[in-house]
């Protein structure tokens, strides 16, 4: 896991959720919670949301853009695309062992 | 969707409740929204986060700078403006000495000896220099002590004012805020107004030759537009909304 999303305990899956939403370019609050909505098939809360932006934008994982008739799109810093790509490669990883650990016992 | 944004604090709400508050408006909240933003509040109340405070600071710094901005170029402007009409010359001091108060402090909320220095040797040149105004308002050019009259006060007050500068603008050059080039300006016209007012001031010279003249004005009139410049560009510069780079 990389450091700069390690302290984040419960709001680290709306973190790294809103990260993957966000490497697809930039989205205010809306757009993300109907982007994570659409990927995982469970809503984010709008209250979650918030937590997990605000401790993003703190580690500087994202940065806010100005405001478009008061929504405020976020964007990706290189540190937050650094830490969602580290993430995503764990990910796999350990998908990958389990997968394979699945179809050993299988079989 | 206000009360919902009141339960957060208020630091919480300056940053980000104008933007929630239209989220909460693009939705249609559901009992399980709202049982997430009670415990969100309650979050945002237990485990504030540095962005919080950190967009509030750089705001309030950027307003601060905004304001002491206009003072510069008041000052800058009313500085010139003196050698037409001697009286704008309290707004002049006053202007600058703001200026002086908030630019020289607030880059990096830096506290050295010098950045104190460019502040405190021109604001007691200002507060000399008032003095001399009103002594000359008082007595016109009647002598205080010996051939000492209040035209010399209000000259001893500006060469402070000058000298002053002259630390500020040493201290302002190495940072590019609030701007190198207008705090060159501020230093070449410091320098040369000084240089050709104080012989003259204090009769060094017996009649005020044209170098001393040119420098007096020509100074004068580059320090004044060094100000302008600078708080010109004070105001100018974009609020950084977050910099909080916290790991």
């Amino acid at each position: 896991v990389n450091p700069s999303t390690s302290d984040l305990g419960r709001m680290a899956e709306p973190a790294l959720l809103i990260l993957i939403s966000l490497t697809a370019g930039p989205r205010h609050g809306y757009a993300i919670m109907t982007d994570v909505e659409q990927m995982t098939g469970e809503a984010l809360g709008p209250g979650t949301l918030y937590a997990a932006l605000s401790r993003l934008e703190s580690r500087g994982l994202i940065e806010a853009m100005p405001p478009v008739e008061r929504r405020r799109p976020y964007r990706l810093t290189a540190l937050g695309e650094a830490a969602v790509e580290e993430q995503l490669h764990a990910l796999e990883k350990v998908a990958r062992v389990g997968l394979k650990r699945l179809r050993a016992g299988a079989e | 969707m206000n009360r919902l944004v009141r339960l957060y604090p208020a630091a919480w709400r300056d940053r980000y409740g104008d933007e929630f508050s239209a989220l909460l408006e693009d939705i249609r909240l559901s009992p399980f929204d709202m049982i997430d933003i009670l415990f969100a509040a309650v979050d945002a109340h237990l485990h504030p986060q540095p962005a919080e405070t950190a967009a509030n600071l750089q705001r309030d710094t950027h307003m601060t700078r905004k304001h002491y901005g206009w003072a510069a170029m008041l000052g800058g402007t009313m500085f010139i403006g003196t050698w037409l009409v001697d009286v704008l010359y309290p707004l002049a001091a006053v202007g600058l000495l703001l200026a002086l108060a908030g630019l020289s402090a607030v880059p990096g909320r830096r506290r050295t000896g010098r950045a104190w220095l460019g502040f405190l040797l021109p604001a007691a040149g200002v507060a000399v220099s008032l003095v001399g105004v009103v002594l000359i308002a008082a007595l016109a050019d009647s002598p205080l002590i010996g051939s000492v009259r209040p035209y010399h006060v209000l000259a001893l007050g500006v060469l402070g004012l000058l000298a002053g500068s002259v630390v500020f603008a040493l201290d302002t050059l190495p940072s590019d805020s609030p701007g190198r080039k207008p705090a060159a300006a501020i230093l070449i016209g410091a320098i040369a107004a000084f240089a050709g007012m104080a012989p003259q001031v204090y009769a060094w010279t017996p009649t005020p030759s044209v170098p001393l003249l040119a420098a007096t004005y020509g100074g004068s009139v580059l320090y004044g537009i060094g100000w302008i410049w600078l708080g010109y560009t004070a105001i100018r510069q974009p609020p950084v909304l977050v910099d909080a780079q916290a790991t």
